[in-house]
């Protein structure tokens, strides 16, 4: 018995030792807590980045913390949530609106320093969406727009023509269906999430919420019309049904073009030297827009951190032309104009690099409601699997989700901001 | 004497008694007034009465269908791994040689955590490369894209939940084995046949343990989480998905409480998990009392 | 062997390939190098078998830590849980104390409860604790006795020692605390060893805990780990599956060796649950 409570207590007491507190540095620096979502391939990156930010900066620490990251929303919302954000996460995406009463206010000290960071170096449209509401609340490394990739090698032997930045719809769907022949797909229908439906929605001209945000319009006409279009790609066959296609979609060598691919993919798809792809910004819909997003990967700084001026040296640097140099070389795009320019990245694929400035200036900026992934994800989505996999049609299912939608709003509405 | 006896025996009890005030009444007691209140962590829980049961049970799309997966789940996944269990036990009890080799072969599957079963047969079930298609495809069938379909998933998963039985079979076996001899022998003598013989030797004999198992597996089925969970982040349909077609209760209430920060509502949804178990648990032990033979009543 | 059974034997077999046959498929493909899996096929032994599958996926997903991290949890659990569940068995079975029987019937309540009902304040009381993302709320509920199975098991052996070798004890003038060590404890080994079995497993195998309470990826444990891997470990060319069945396999492992060496003590255990 004797044996077994000082065991207890003995294991008791290095347990509560596992508490939190802020970490100190034995070398009495000042210690930033970065929330870090773990990406193998950009491990090396970040680690020669950080390395190299302590060297300039030798009074300041980097804690990386690395956290999986399919699991980094619901950890950062966990580790907020309990009282212990992290001095420096990631945002700026489409979680910006949920994660904004955490983050700091950063103007102030973007205007003070604004020679250093030099805003007008980003391009227009990522100036815009660094700023909502005219605030500055993060620092981005990179962003995303939405392209329309194609396979050359099987547009050539088609004697098909490539595609163009005044294709529409049609232009698009033609083509599609020609190449669908021989075990070679037209095209791909991403599904799971709402990238490409949204944009279809878009360019009919429609969109999931008003710009209020106080009810869905997924029912309006032209979202019927979008979410028509997203189910007829299957429907008419040049798209193959969820999970049904080559495993590895686009990069197979067997689909012949890919409907809203991001930015991010041309690192990926570099590493395949026999696909001769090419970019293109994606196809004006009937009313006109072609409706691809834009997001930006970026760091804030947590709203209660006691480490500010610090954090906000760190952000500098990561959006520094430094460090945006490293991430072109590691293939993300430049987005800095000055960075751009430099061609760093000439040699490699794609050459159409108008088609990014294109996507750029059609960028749709993400919805600014806190609970647009939740309703996105968990109420729209399934009815719009149901839809692809179950014959429902686009009527009915953008009726339903519409209706769950609001219902949500209305329940959630009478809720604490 | 006694009051000596009855200091150690609090002494004994002491941790588990903190234990279940600490993580079982208290907790429950409090999450069961959080169910009645709108709560994100971040700020304090605000009192909104009845409505995140009223949004559960009439609003919300998708807690009627993780009651309906969930059930499906149960009513297909008991059954067949149950009929599996005894079918195996009873043919272990066969006087075969290196009876407890097989025993021990046919548990294995149980040992793994539910992670990897899910894994696992997301890898199996995968509708191009998996090894189910590919082997259909062999004999000229065209698999359904089993990860990816609404209508395929579920099975998918009751049909990985039957490999798992192995516990209720050894449990089986134990039974089986208690089953006097010397009622079948009796029973061969007066000329009864197999089936005869089955019906009113050994059923009777072994009803305790197919409660105990019916039981055991109903509560678990209506608890299950892991593997769909594994499931979904295997398949890219993402999680419950495709179109809810795996959204199992208590994945829903994860997503709910974890992701999505709706406490007040995944505590709703908690106490309502519980009020039904509790239900179907007691209603088990009432209807057990036609079918289970009691030594004791007969 | 009587002849009739034959048939039974071959139903067996038969059975059994059925059920190792996933197993096998997992096993086979841990050991494949990734072109083999991307051309597909049902082929059971590897054309060129690649073990460094395993340390492929040991390093590159930090899987040697999480299991590390795994086994630290699994131990410190299973010592909780004998160190409370010993003497609470003990005493259910042996001692009289008013109020204890409504204590062992919470206990036997909770077997019944999804965990899901008590996780959120549960959660809070441990982030106001500020041990979010630590082993502490993994390891410290089953040093109280929050493992009511075990309790439960233990009692009902506990139950079936003679009462005249206690009261013998209690005339030398042993005290109850002596007779649990000296007597009981020793007398009940294989209880023991099933109870100390199960908790292994349950900790060894548990995602829901880890998954709410730990954040860091250095700390996490192996299913955690082993999804995770899944869930973003897509390469272009896909999912490595070679390497997530090598990670799979890994994470089986301990659990098929210890109960390869506790066999018959486990097996009975289960057994006996059933039967009461």
């Amino acid at each position: 018995m004797n044996r077994g409570i000082v065991g207890s207590v003995m294991a008791l007491g290095l347990l509560t030792g596992c508490s939190h507190d802020r970490p100190v540095d034995p070398q009495g620096r000042h210690t930033v807590i970065w929330l870090y979502p773990v990406d193998v391939g950009t491990k090396a990156m970040t680690e020669k980045l950080v390395a190299q930010f302590e060297m300039e900066n030798p009074d300041i620490h980097i804690d990386v913390r690395a956290v999986p990251g399919s699991q980094y929303q619901t950890k950062l919302k966990t580790l907020v949530a309990a009282g212990e954000p992290p001095d420096v996460f990631v945002c700026g995406d489409v979680f910006f609106a949920y994660l904004k009463p955490f983050l700091s206010d950063l103007t102030d000290l973007a205007r003070r320093d604004a020679k250093e960071i030099d805003l007008d170096d980003f391009y227009p449209a990522v100036q815009k969406a660094m700023q909502p509401g005219g605030h500055i609340y993060f620092m981005p490394q990179w962003f995303n727009v939405s392209l329309l990739y194609y396979n050359r090698r099987i547009f050539d032997a088609s004697h098909e023509p490539y595609p163009r930045a005044d294709w529409t719809w049609s232009d698009y769907a033609g083509a599609a269906k020609r190449l669908t022949k021989n075990g070679v797909w037209g095209s791909t229908v991403t599904t799971g999430w709402w990238g490409e439906w949204l944009t279809l929605v878009h360019g009919a001209g429609g969109d999931l919420f008003d710009p209020a945000i106080t009810h869905a319009t997924l029912d309006s006409p032209a979202g019927i019309q979008g979410l028509t279009f997203y189910r007829d790609t299957i429907k008419d066959g040049f798209a193959p049904p969820p999970g049904m296609g080559p495993a590895t979609g686009f990069a197979s060598d067997k689909v012949a073009m890919d409907y809203g691919g991001h930015v991010g993919l041309w690192a990926t798809y570099r590493q395949i030297p026999t696909l001769d792809w090419e970019i293109e910004a994606l196809p004006k819909g009937p009313s006109g827009r072609r409706g691809g997003e834009i997001s930006l990967t970026a760091l804030g700084i947590a709203k209660a951190t006691p480490e500010r001026e610090s954090a906000w040296r760190f952000l500098k640097f990561m959006s520094s032309k430094e460090s945006i140099r490293a991430h072109v070389d590691r293939g993300y795009v430049a987005i800095r104009r000055s960075v751009a320019a430099e061609h760093r990245d000439a040699n490699l694929p794609p050459r159409n690099r108008a088609a990014v400035e294109i996507a750029l200036n059609s960028a749709e900026p993400i919805p600014s409601s806190k609970d647009f992934v939740e309703i996105a994800l968990d109420l729209v989505q399934p009815e719009i699997d149901r839809m692809l996999t179950e014959d429902v049609s686009p009527a009915e299912v953008t009726k339903k989700a519409t209706e769950a939608a609001n219902a949500f709003l209305r329940a959630t509405n009478g809720a604490a901001k | 004497m006694s009051r000596t006896q009855a200091r150690w025996c609090w002494l004994m009890i002491a941790p588990a008694t903190v234990g279940l005030l600490l993580f079982t009444i208290g907790p429950m007691l409090t999450s069961l007034w959080l169910s009645f209140t709108d709560y994100d962590v971040v700020s304090s829980p605000r009192f909104v009465g009845t409505a995140n049961y009223r949004y559960l049970l009439t609003a919300d799309p998708s807690f009627w269908v993780s009651v309906k997966v969930t059930a499906m789940y149960a009513l297909g996944s008991v059954p067949l791994g149950l009929f599996a269990a005894l079918a195996v036990a009873m043919l272990l009890n066969l006087d075969v040689p290196f009876r407890g080799a097989y025993r021990t072969l046919y548990y294995l599957p149980t040992l793994l955590p539910a992670t990897v079963s899910g894994v696992l047969w997301a890898w199996i079930f995968q509708p191009t490369d998996g090894a189910l298609n590919q082997m259909l495809a062999k004999v000229g069938v065209h698999g359904p894209a089993w990860t990816q379909s609404p209508s395929w998933a579920l099975p998918a998963l009751i049909l990985m939940s039957a490999w798992g039985y192995g516990g209720a079979m050894v449990i089986f076996l134990a039974g089986l084995q208690e089953s006097p001899r010397a009622l079948h022998e009796a029973a061969a003598l007066d000329g009864a046949g197999q089936w005869r013989r089955f019906w009113v030797v050994t059923w009777p004999a072994l009803t305790p343990t197919v409660f105990f198992n019916l039981t055991m597996g109903l509560i678990g089925a209506m608890k299950a989480f892991d593997q769909a969970f594994a499931f979904g982040q295997s398949n890219g349909a993402g999680v419950g998905g495709p179109a809810r077609a795996t959204l199992f209760y208590v994945l829903n209430l994860y997503t709910k409480a974890f992701e999505h920060f709706h406490m007040g509502l995944a505590s709703a949804m908690a106490w309502l998990l519980f009020a039904v178990i509790a239900a179907i648990t007691f209603l088990n032990f009432r209807l057990s009392k036609r079918w289970v033979y009691d030594e004791a009543t007969g | 062997m009587k002849p009739r059974l034959i048939p039974a034997l071959l139903v067996i077999f038969i059975g059994l390939a059925i059920c190792l046959a996933p197993l096998a498929w997992m096993l086979s493909t841990s050991l494949k190098p990734f072109d083999e899996i991307l051309k597909g096929g049902i082929n059971f032994i590897p054309q060129h078998p690649r073990t460094a599958n395993y340390s492929e996926a040991l390093h590159q997903f930090d899987f040697l830590r999480s299991f590390g991290n795994s086994v630290f949890v699994a131990v410190l659990t299973v010592l909780g849980t004998l160190v409370s569940s010993i003497p609470a068995g003990y005493a259910f079975a042996r001692l009289r104390a008013k109020g204890s029987n409504w204590v062992f019937i919470g206990l036997l309540a909770t077997l019944m409860l999804p965990g899901q009902i008590t996780i959120i304040p549960v959660f809070r009381l441990f982030a106001s604790l500020g041990m979010v993302d630590t082993y502490a709320p993994l390891i410290l509920p089953a040093w109280l006795g929050t493992n009511a199975f075990g309790i439960f098991l233990l009692r009902q052996f506990f139950r079936t020692l003679p009462e005249e070798t206690m009261e013998a004890a209690r005339l030398d003038g042993a005290s109850e605390g002596k007779i649990l060590m000296r007597i009981a404890i020793p007398l009940a080994r294989p209880a023991v060893i099933t109870v100390a079995v199960f908790a292994f497993l349950a900790s060894w195998n548990d995602l829901w805990g880890p998954l709410v309470y730990l954040h860091r990826q250095e700390r996490m444990t192996l299913p955690v780990a082993l999804v995770d891997f899944v869930g973003s470990a897509a390469t272009v060319q896909g999912t490595p599956w070679n390497l997530v069945m090598a990670a799979a396999v890994v994470t089986v492992l301990p659990a098929v060796i210890l109960f390869a060496l506790c066999q018959k003590s486990f097996v009975s255990g289960i057994a006996n649950t059933g039967l009461k």
